[in-house]
């Protein structure tokens, strides 16, 4: 990863561990993000790319089989000591899952859900923010005369875009994908890429994909893990057009590396 | 071959409940009028009061203790390893025979000097129910929940604001069932109620303040009596109609969920 001055680095991993039970799934990460900057993690299933991602805003917590070890830092604030405040931490790093999952609600609750989860009581306030963020997530125009419909009738495509804007709801500086287009047409999978393409130069954004073409399409910087570890990062063109190491060079080329 | 065996292992259940009802329908029905005359002594209508006496004290408790068993056991962030004891605990305590539990209430309540009641007898069903009810309420609360409980987390919900908002309303409809099916147990309960009203002891009306033991006692006493099978044969009928209209209705509240809120 090329040298960047320290007031850009927005994510830094060090030597980072995930355990589930006594499997381990990283082994002693490292890496660093730049602020505002699109990374995209690529790798084989079982790579470490979404252990990695959920260590990012503790998603691991939910686990109580998961064991996290080493540090991560998000603006230079230690995240995975004790006393740190998840809630807010996670509304700071949204994450888009691969499954669109509606909480059982109303469109627009859904949207409104973690502004209301902060404690937002103000109708008009929360009204502004969900419309501001539809309009981001390109979904204005087709749901403002729907936000009090069930969001069970959606598409899966307009659950994933949903997704989205429920995660800028609430006005996140990073945001996690964890392979959103996975259950998607490649036309639907197009329209979300397109949307998360418009929010690269407001977050900072990390994107763990199985889609070769999505990474180079959307990532400034390419990370490839293998076996829990990062084989290979660095910036994208460089890496897809001349991989240094021959695990690289193997897997973007397709065989077993 | 399998297929032939399941369903003769079937249709032997389906005869056996129906021979069974049958013979009560074909003993009890003449009898019908007799056992609701207020004061013949074969009669239900004390026993049903009584029924719904000792289900009006023991189901709140138990319902309320286990939906809050159930959302500290839903969410081990709440109460961390204390959750995953708890729901262990929980386990164990209700696969305890009731009849244990009954008997141990027995003992304390020589040891204190507690008189023996039905009041007392509600009391233990209660707490004999608790496990049953919080497993129920775990179910309603953590079924199907994986993924909108990610999501909600991934929002900046607390634990607390995820289950109440989130996961109870969710879970209303389950939640209603586990209670209608707990009501169920507590009506249908005999062996608990008869030992700690002194059931076994006194073949009288004294231990119980509505003069009567719950219909499901009463046909467990009048059973062992040597005569007046008709009436006791009506009495069970009722009791199995009510367990069934409360299964029914159990049911009924289970599949009006229908298709979860979220969806696919």
């Amino acid at each position: 990863m090329p040298d960047r001055a320290p007031l850009e680095t927005k994510i830094e991993v060090s030597k980072l561990s995930v355990w589930y039970g006594n499997d381990q799934a990283l082994r002693g990460v490292s890496f660093d993000v730049a602020s505002k900057t699109t990374t995209a993690l690529i790798g084989a299933g079982g790579s470490g790319k979404t252990s990695l991602l959920r260590a990012l805003n503790r998603m691991h917590d939910l686990n109580p089989d998961v064991r996290v070890q080493g540090s991560i830092k998000i603006d230079g604030a230690e995240i995975l000591g004790p006393g740190v405040d998840t809630a807010r931490l996670r509304r700071n790093v949204g994450m888009v899952f691969a499954q669109p999952t509606m909480l059982p609600s109303s469109i627009g609750d859904n949207v409104m859900f973690g502004l209301a989860a902060q404690g937002i009581r103000e109708e008009h306030a929360m009204r502004d923010a969900a419309e501001k963020a539809l309009r981001r997530a390109g979904l204005w125009d087709q749901m403002a005369d729907r936000l009090d419909e069930p969001a069970a009738g959606l598409s899966e495509v307009e659950r994933q875009h949903v997704c989205i804007a429920r995660a800028l709801a609430v006005d996140p500086d990073v945001l996690l994908f964890d392979d959103p287009t996975a259950l998607l047409d490649p036309i639907a999978a197009l329209a979300i890429e397109d949307v998360i393409s418009r929010l690269r130069r407001d977050h900072t954004l990390l994107i763990a994909t199985n889609d070769l073409q999505q990474a180079a399409r959307l990532a400034d910087i390419t990370v490839y893990m293998a076996n829990g570890e990062i084989v290979e990062s660095g910036d994208t063109p460089l890496l897809f057009n001349k991989p240094a190491d021959g695990r690289t060079e193997a897997f973007l080329a397709g065989r077993h590396p | 071959m399998p297929a032939a065996l399941f369903a003769a292992c079937a249709g032997v259940l389906c005869v056996s409940v129906v021979a069974i009802v049958g013979w009560l329908i074909a003993t009890g029905v003449p009898n019908a009028i007799r056992v609701f005359n207020p004061h013949d002594p074969a009669g239900v209508v004390r026993p049903l009061l009584a029924t719904v006496y000792v289900a009006v004290l023991a189901l709140p408790p138990a319902a309320i203790v286990g939906v809050f068993a159930a959302i500290a056991a839903a969410d081990v962030r709440m109460f961390g390893p204390v959750a995953r004891t708890m729901r262990n605990a929980l386990t164990l305590v209700g696969s305890v025979p009731t009849v244990v539990i009954a008997f141990a209430l027995l003992l304390e309540s020589a040891t204190f000097g507690w008189h023996l009641s039905l009041t007392g007898a509600a009391f233990a069903l209660s707490v004999i129910n608790m496990p049953l009810m919080t497993a129920l309420a775990l179910g309603a609360l953590t079924n199907r929940a994986a993924n909108i409980r990610e999501a909600a987390t991934a929002l900046g919900a607390s634990p607390m604001y995820l289950v109440i908002r989130v996961l109870l309303p969710r879970a209303y409809d389950r939640l209603k069932a586990a209670l209608i099916l707990v009501a169920t147990q507590i009506v249908g309960a005999a062996a608990a109620i008869a030992i700690l009203t002194g059931a076994e002891v006194a073949h009288s009306h004294g231990a119980a303040p509505i003069g009567g033991w719950p219909l499901a006692v009463h046909v467990w006493m009048r059973g062992s009596s040597a005569n007046g099978y008709g009436a006791t044969a009506a009495a069970a009928l009722l009791l199995t109609v009510m367990i069934w209209v409360l299964q029914g209705l159990a049911q009924l509240r289970a599949s009006t969920e229908g298709v979860p809120q979220e969806g696919r």
